[in-house]
């Protein structure tokens, strides 16, 4: 019986970030949709219903700020977020935000596809 | 002789029948209840003659029985005695047990006599029914015996006749049984047991069985030996055999008791008159036997008590006229032993002439039942008829009356009470002559009260003035002493203050000095000096007004005041002092000085410790410019919190920083809340009850950073409170003191310096991550085609750019570091929770090594998260870089003496002993061929310990080269 692959929705303004991130992903197993624009996050996870979020933060708008509205949004509440970013004070951003987990850039595929597992068991 | 009331307790103490009879007529002196229903009589009998109590018996040989007793003192003891008595108007037959036993008085004389009786008629009347059937046995036996010959031929007749004999036997064995004493019969020739009753066979203590065998079968030899020698005696004489009180043995209720009994061996004889059976009647007589006992005992007491006391007894028969004596009385009055005595002959004549109508008197008074009821209790003299010896006697008695009132004898004791009444009169002798000397006395007493009184009188004055003397003497005593005190006082106190006395004889002018004002003035000599000779060691500065300070003392105009500071070098050390002298000038009539003196202290330790104070506060002073210098070039502002009144003061800095209204104290602080950036508002406030709550461990201090809010006028501000809270010894807070400093432009500055740090973080990493993800990418995409070369190159490629990415960090670190200090944010939180947020960082990220996380109790901190957690994953990031992969690293927390101690042990390459200590050092690295392939500018640990310093903790690490090393930090607990 094969297994229903996890859907993972990646978000990040370097569009060089964002294809290599979903690529690896893909690699690592996991049905990957993307998405450029952090304004349309909320509107494609609720028409796509990833299993699990992994938004950068710096961006026009701030992957911070996009958790806060995915946890308040009724529909998106319970999707874990991931947010990943080469930031300094990153870890600090994601746990003030709300964030599941942080994950520092550049990263290892393997922590990372073990980091996303690990939200969407929880 | 016993008195009738000892006579009657005698009687009365007795089970069975029993009566006393006094004198040759038997009166009935006493009689119990008892014998008075044997006799059917009542108790007025008591005092009766016999044969007028129970004429009945006069010709029944008991009076006769009696006299004899009486006159021979033979007792008699009659078993079985028939006595014919009135029963209910009718003479009845009875049977008794009876004895007669005469009584003595103390010389042995019989004057009356003890009978005792038990009713035995029951018994004997059984007895006699037997009697009865045996001789009718006997008869028949004879019958049968004379007509041997006819028995044959006259078959009927035997026949009848053995009916009879059955039925007879039947009866006799019927009475035998229900017969109230022991009954058997034993053949007087085999002596076998014919027949006994159950009482007989349980006195030999054999059973039924023993019937129809010889005694010497079932009876012991002893036994059965006695008993046939009975049997064959009373064969031999042909007449019954009495024995009384025949001591028994018997066993009753598993024990062994001693009875006594009364037997009868009575032949029973066959027609020729031969005894050919003897009959055994036994009857119990224990009871009266031991009753016996106890009368004679009794009586043996009484007499030995007569005999103690010494009293004589007296028994008069007033109606007869008949007076007894025993041996003491008669002693008493000088009476022959043997003499018949006469009321008046012997008692009224012995009886001292002054003593005897008096004495008679109180017989004749003891006569009259209503005036004495009998009593007679008189002391009087009598003359010895023999020798005419006068002795005192007391006589105590009681008169019994019939029922007419009319006396009818009259018993009592006499004692010899001479002994007594000599002394008795020697006593009241004496007292005559004491109170004739006693009146004496009084009268010399008199005379020698008046010349008392006189005296008494100049003592009185005497007294008065010794008193006033001794409250002189006390007076001056009590001064003395005070005197003696004070002086003590001032010499201690002297000693004490260091002072020294000095006087100066104006008239020779010379000063002599006390042992420690020669010391002042470092001199050793003489105790007398000139006064030049003084001045000589004065300071030459000061000579001029020490001369001027005396001149004026010496003025009379000042009163001889002398009060001085001045310095003295000494005579012989050269030393410098300063000296106090205090004194003062004594004048004459004239007003001329004659005395000058004082004291002399030296006070060069107070002299160099003002000058010392003055020095400081000059040096207070100048701090304190100092600080308001610094504090108008800082612009700090000051706050001053009385907690306890609720007073604040904050300065005119501080006001404008808060834009306060321009006042000194305020009564409320939540002014200065209101103007926080919503915020900080509670993490301010927390700070401050913080620093307020008494904990030695924090010392109460206060440093925070806040916001205050953005006004119209002003745009909003970053301070830094720095403050301190100080607390009473019993920790209530009692003040909270401390400044603000305006930091927005250093705040504004950090951020500007984080924000570019931040930037050139981010924009190095992104173009890193890209090519770190590609480089995977390709390594995954080689191993995939199993295409090593691409693989070996992508994994170089990747390690490369995990250098850069490190060495990026590091210069970020050393960019923070370098700029300034790091700022610690505390706050409470649980290091439990800490671990665990590590535990579960490392889980998803290390599968290199294995990381043990040891169970954390719940540890209170106050501190930076961030920061501290920083620290951990240092050390568990170092641990992972420097050992082995697949080895293990512990990770622990372990609370003790009010400290955490947080380790990371790993199983590495471990650090040499000679870099141990420097491993927390900026930029300092381990030297080695292994370090060559880690990266790091040496700057991770540096940080790790500036944090833990920052928060009152220590660090540090213990490392065994090639076995593993072990990092830990500490930071306080809080409660």
């Amino acid at each position: 019986m094969r297994v229903p692959m996890s859907k993972v929705l990646v978000c990040d303004d370097d569009n060089d970030i964002l294809d290599m991130t979903s690529m690896l992903l893909e690699f690592a197993g996991f049905q990957v949709i993307t998405q450029i624009n952090s304004n349309k996050v909320i509107d494609q996870a609720i028409a796509e219903r990833p299993d699990v979020m992994l938004i950068d933060i710096w961006m026009p708008f701030p992957g911070d700020k996009l958790t806060r509205q995915i946890k308040q949004t009724p529909q998106l509440s319970r999707i874990p977020v991931v947010l990943f970013s080469a930031a300094i004070n990153g870890k600090m951003i994601a746990k003030e935000a709300g964030a599941d987990r942080f994950v520092e850039k550049p990263f290892d595929v393997e922590n990372l596809a073990a980091i996303i597992n690990s939200v969407i068991a929880a | 002789m016993l008195s009738p009331y000892a006579q009657q307790t005698l009687v009365n103490a007795l089970p069975i029948g029993a009566a006393i009879f006094t004198g040759p007529e038997h009166l009935i002196g006493a009689v119990n209840p008892q014998m008075l229903a044997i006799w059917s009589k009542e108790a007025d009998v008591t005092g009766m003659k016999l044969l007028d109590a129970i004429p009945e018996i006069r010709d029944q040989g008991f009076f006769e029985l009696m006299n004899d007793v009486y006159t021979s003192g033979k007792e008699h003891h009659n078993p079985d005695g028939q006595a014919e008595l009135l029963v209910d108007g009718q003479l009845q037959t009875k049977y008794f047990d009876l004895s007669f036993k005469p009584l003595r008085d103390s010389a042995g004389r019989i004057y009356g006599v003890v009978n005792t009786a038990v009713d035995v008629t029951e018994r004997t009347l059984y007895s006699k029914q037997l009697q009865q059937v045996n001789e009718e046995l006997s008869a028949v036996n004879e019958e049968m015996e004379a007509s041997g010959e006819e028995l044959r031929t006259a078959y009927d007749q035997l026949e009848h006749t053995h009916d009879t004999l059955v039925i007879t036997s039947q009866i006799a064995e019927l009475l035998l049984e229900s017969a109230p004493v022991a009954v058997g019969v034993i053949d007087a020739v085999s002596f076998k047991i014919d027949t006994a009753n159950t009482k007989l066979l349980e006195l030999w203590g054999v059973d039924r069985q023993a019937i129809g065998k010889p005694l010497a079968e079932v009876l012991s030899s002893f036994e059965s030996e006695l008993l046939t020698n009975l049997i064959l005696k009373v064969r031999d004489a042909g007449h019954s055999l009495y024995g009384n009180d025949v001591k028994t043995m018997i066993e009753r209720g598993g024990a062994w008791a001693t009875t006594y009994y009364n037997f009868v061996y009575q032949p029973i004889r066959n027609g020729k008159g031969e005894v050919i059976s003897v009959q055994i009647v036994a009857n119990e007589v224990t009871d009266q036997r031991n009753a016996k006992a106890d009368v004679d005992a009794v009586l043996v007491q009484l007499h030995l008590a007569q005999k103690a006391a010494h009293f004589g007894v007296f028994d008069l028969d007033v109606v007869n006229d008949k007076l007894y004596w025993d041996e003491r009385t008669r002693k008493i009055f000088g009476v022959d032993p043997d003499k018949a005595i006469g009321y008046s002959s012997d008692f009224a004549e012995g009886l001292h002439p002054n003593d005897r109508e008096r004495t008679l008197q109180a017989v004749i008074d003891a006569y009259d039942q209503q005036l004495t009821g009998g009593v007679y209790d008189v002391e009087y003299r009598v003359v010895d008829a023999a020798n005419g010896n006068i002795c005192w006697v007391k006589a105590v008695g009681q008169v019994y009356f019939n029922s007419e009132a009319e006396p009818q004898r009259f018993v009592g004791t006499v004692v010899d009470i001479t002994g007594a009444v000599e002394a008795r009169q020697k006593l009241e002798a004496s007292e005559v002559q004491q109170q004739e000397l006693n009146e004496e006395l009084s009268a010399i007493n008199e005379e020698l009260s008046a010349v008392n009184e006189e005296y008494q009188a100049a003592n009185e004055e005497l007294t008065a003035m010794n008193d006033e003397l001794r409250s002189i003497q006390e007076e001056r005593t009590l001064l003395h002493r005070e005197l003696e005190i004070r002086e003590e006082r001032l010499r201690f106190a002297m000693k004490a203050a260091d002072v020294g006395t000095w006087d100066l004889d104006i008239v020779n002018n010379q000063v002599s000095w006390d042992e420690r004002c020669k010391e002042l003035y470092g001199f050793s000599k003489d105790d007398v000096v000139p006064y030049e000779q003084v001045l000589k060691y004065m300071h030459p500065d000061d000579m001029p007004h020490v001369n001027e300070a005396v001149m004026y003392a010496l003025d009379p105009a000042s009163n001889g005041a002398y009060d001085i500071e001045f310095r003295t070098i000494g005579a012989e050390d050269q030393r410098l002092r300063w000296l106090h002298c205090c004194g003062k000038a004594f004048f004459d009539d004239k007003g001329s000085a004659y005395r000058f003196s004082g004291i002399a202290q030296d006070i060069t330790v107070q002299k160099m410790q003002a000058d010392e104070l003055t020095l400081t506060l000059l040096k207070v002073k100048e701090k304190e410019e100092q600080l308001t210098s610094a504090k108008e070039a800082a612009q700090l502002g000051l706050f001053d919190w009385d907690l306890v009144n609720k007073v604040y003061n904050w300065d005119a800095r501080f006001r404008e920083i808060f834009n306060l209204p321009d006042q000194d104290t305020f009564q409320d602080n939540s002014v200065v809340f209101e103007r926080l950036h919503p915020d900080d508002v509670e993490r301010v406030r927390q700070a401050a009850k913080r620093s307020q709550t008494y904990d030695r461990s924090s010392g109460g201090s206060y440093d925070i950073q806040y916001r205050i809010s953005a006004t119209e006028h002003s745009p909003e501000r970053w301070v830094r409170a720095i403050g301190k809270t100080l607390f009473s010894e019993e920790g209530t807070p009692l003040r909270f003191i401390g400044s603000v400093l305006d930091i927005t432009e250093q705040k504004q500055e950090e951020q500007r310096r984080i924000d570019f740090i931040g930037i050139v973080s981010h924009e190095l990493r992104s173009p890193l991550t890209s090519l770190n993800g590609y480089l995977q990418m390709l390594e995954m995409s080689a191993k995939k085609n199993d295409d090593q070369f691409t693989n070996n190159v992508a994994a170089k490629a990747k390690r490369q750019v995990g250098k850069m990415s490190s060495m990026i960090t590091g210069f970020l670190d050393v960019a923070r570091v370098g700029e300034g200090k790091i700022n610690i944010d505390n706050k409470p939180f649980d290091m439990a929770d800490l671990v665990k947020a590590a535990e579960s960082e490392s889980l998803a990220t290390i599968t290199s090594h294995t990381v043990i996380y040891h169970p954390v109790e719940h540890t209170p901190v106050l501190a930076d998260q961030d920061k501290i957690e920083q620290v951990l994953i240092n050390f568990i990031n170092n641990a992972v870089k420097y050992s082995p992969q697949g080895t293990t690293i512990n990770v622990s927390a372990v609370t003790q003496n009010r400290q955490v101690r947080v380790c990371v042990k790993d199983e590495g390459m471990g650090i040499p002993a000679k870099d141990l200590p420097y491993v927390f050092d900026r930029f300092y690295r381990v030297d080695g061929e292994h370090m060559k392939t880690t990266k790091g500018f040496g700057i991770g640990l540096y940080l790790c310990r500036e944090i833990i310093e920052r928060h009152g903790g220590k660090i540090g690490v213990q490392s065994t080269l090639g076995e593993g090393s072990t990092f830990w930090f500490e930071i306080p607990v809080t409660h």
